[in-house]
């Protein structure tokens, strides 16, 4: 369905907790799986259930998806080249500055909503955050628990002291 | 915190792209390392070309990860040799199968490896060779995901046991035909078919093994041929190789041809439909219009690259460069020009040329000549969405920065982010101020400086650094 076709007519999404949102088929279109569903049902009344989004992260990637309304969709020829010169724009940037956990969730919501451009984005902010840290670093950012036992965790460290100081 | 999938957290690490990161993930949890320790693997073997750019100590260490992987029991070859590998043996066996990681294998490290595990010890040549031998069988056997191989030996692997295997799945190969001769590559050929990549370095015969070996490829879409430019004797045209570009022409996506054009005939251009990436440097050959170039032009002129994005010159005269542009189907992407021969005119006409066929143009790398300084508004307005721009100059008069900049102020599209120069352009403190001022007014993002060194010349001073990191920052 093109997005002249699709004009001024909508689809209600339902979060996993049964709030609904009527959207635009273009903005909801972002998603490469909601744009498949709704070409391969047509035109229904019956919302969309998400069981994996729950409202708050719906309402935020469906105002990532009303910004970013107008992009060209991404080819899927070209999944490496698009990761590589991404560079996150302002806007972007300020949409992705917030708490760590929604950080996570809009990435998981992307990636099972399909939505290739805005997981590449999340993907690169938490790379940034990744960068030059420590594991223990690592570690404290993200509130992870190291479940390495000791040898597990000396064995590892051997197999790949190479990498240490090349 | 809500837990990420192993699918992304493999994204956000192909994201990070250094090794020293990837690192640091492999020892965050069990979950980190599942996904971390073979991306590790793979971005160094991806890189690991040239074994000396690293420190003895971790090269050992890394080889003798895989010497884990060495059949080392008693019966066995190594150990019959006196041979005992690994030489730090892991109090366990390795948490992975780390052979699956190295997607990238050079016949450089393998020789390397085996000199520095057997360590200069009485009669270490021969136990080199029986390790080299027990390397590549390990590689050629455990190896399922090896898809590039840079071959630098006269060794003749194809005889190696489970060598058809390992060649008859690679995608890409690096040969030098100083090491691999003509009857390597013809039995080679019989295994070796599914290349998409073939890098051949150092060309200096017109072999007909050769031939063979490029003509036999099924899926060849890249090819890079650099001729060997220390050898004198090669004045004539490498017949046979290029017969079998011709014949190649039409399903390649990637041509590099280097350092000497001329050693192959022209008539392939006719072919080169399907041309995404085209790359010729002259740099070693005639440096001036000869019958050659001229041939050259003859056949560029009736050639078209409807496809073509990116384009890179060395050494060529301006009237080529301008006719592969004219020949494009204004699809071109970036244009990469080092070291020109061309006049004035000719610089002119390149920058007019640019400016009508490359309306897509991200970045470019051009030479521009001090009385051409306005002509560069042309571009400037014709490529809205170029990005990059990085200016040369090859002329002894130094060509009027301030003037550039006020074209640039004036008549840039506004998602130019990146400004390159050489140290031969001339920026006075003044001009250079008034640019920044311009821009700023314009409340355009701001824009990068770098300038090239030149050893001859130092016109750009910590004054002018001082001033572009002012403005960088406001």
């Amino acid at each position: 369905m093109t997005s002249e076709s699709s004009e001024g007519k909508k689809v209600t999404l339902k979060s996993c907790d049964d709030v609904e949102f009527k959207v635009e088929i273009p903005v909801a279109s972002r998603s490469i799986l909601l744009k498949n569903m709704i070409e391969d049902v047509g035109e229904t009344d019956q919302s969309i259930p998400l069981p994996n989004v729950n409202e708050k992260v719906l309402k935020k990637v469906l105002e990532w998806c009303q910004h970013h309304v107008n992009d060209p969709q991404p080819t899927n020829d070209d999944d490496d080249s698009r990761r590589r010169n991404t560079e996150i724009d302002d806007w972007d940037q300020r949409f992705l500055n917030v708490e760590q956990d929604m950080l996570f969730e809009i990435i998981l919501a992307a990636n099972y909503l399909d939505i290739k451009p805005l997981l590449d984005i999340g993907c690169k902010t938490v790379a940034n955050m990744i960068k030059g840290k420590s594991p223990e670093e690592i570690r404290n950012t993200f509130n992870i628990v190291n479940d390495f036992t000791p040898e597990e965790e000396e064995q590892i460290r051997k197999e790949n002291e190479w990498a240490e100081d090349r | 915190m809500a837990s990420l999938v192993r699918d992304v957290l493999l994204l956000i690490f192909t994201e990070l792209n250094d090794l020293d990161s990837l690192h640091s993930c492999s020892l965050v949890n069990k979950n980190w390392c599942q996904v971390a320790v073979p991306l590790l693997w793979k971005s160094f073997s991806d890189t690991y070309e040239n074994p000396y750019n690293y420190k003895r100590e971790s090269r050992k260490k890394f080889y003798n990860v895989i010497a884990h992987f060495l059949p080392n029991n008693p019966k066995d070859l190594l150990p019959q040799n006196n041979i005992l590998l690994p030489l730090n043996k892991f109090p366990k066996e390795p948490m992975f199968k780390y052979m699956d990681f190295l997607t990238s294998l050079s016949t450089v490290w393998i020789e390397d490896m085996a000199k520095l595990l057997i360590n200069d010890e009485v009669g270490s040549k021969y136990k080199e060779r029986i390790l080299e031998f027990e390397i590549y069988k390990l590689i050629f056997n455990r190896c399922n995901n090896a898809k590039n191989f840079h071959w630098y030996t006269k060794k003749r692997l194809y005889r190696y046991p489970n060598a058809k295997i390992f060649f008859s799945k690679l995608r890409s190969l690096e040969i030098s035909p100083r090491g691999i001769t003509s009857k390597t590559l013809i039995k080679l050929g019989k295994i070796c078919q599914n290349l998409t990549n073939l890098e051949i370095h150092m060309c200096d015969e017109d072999t007909p093994g050769l031939a063979s070996f490029i003509k036999i490829q099924k899926k060849l879409q890249s090819l890079c041929l650099e001729f060997d430019e220390e050898n004198d004797e090669v004045e004539e045209q490498y017949i046979l190789l290029g017969n079998i570009i011709e014949k190649k022409a039409a399903t390649l996506k990637k041509v590099i041809i280097q350092p000497i054009i001329t050693l192959i005939s022209p008539i392939f251009v006719l072919s080169l439909k399907n041309i995404q990436y085209l790359a010729l440097s002259n740099e070693y050959g005639e440096l001036y219009e000869n019958v050659e170039l001229c041939e050259w032009k003859r056949y560029l002129n009736m050639a078209s690259f409807p496809d073509l994005q990116y384009l890179e010159t060395t050494c060529l005269p301006s009237s080529i460069t301008c006719l592969i542009i004219e020949k494009s189907g204004r699809n071109i992407l970036e244009i990469n020009i080092h070291s020109p021969l061309e006049s004035e005119s000719d610089n002119r006409k390149l920058i007019e040329v640019i400016s009508i066929y490359c309306p897509k143009l991200i970045k470019l790398t051009v030479n521009v000549d001090y009385k051409n300084l306005g002509e560069m508004s042309k571009i400037f307005s014709s490529c809205k969405q170029l990005e990059k721009l990085f200016l040369t100059t090859n002329v002894n008069i130094l060509p009027n920065g301030d003037e550039l900049l006020r074209v640039m102020s004036e008549a840039s599209p506004m998602v130019l982010q990146e400004f390159k120069f050489g140290d031969k352009w001339n920026f006075s403190l003044k001009g250079l101020e008034s640019f920044f001022e311009t821009w700023k007014s314009k409340n355009r993002p701001p824009i990068k400086f770098n300038h090239n060194w030149d050893e001859l010349v130092y016109s750009w001073t910590d004054d002018h650094d001082k001033m572009v990191e002012k403005y960088m920052k406001v």
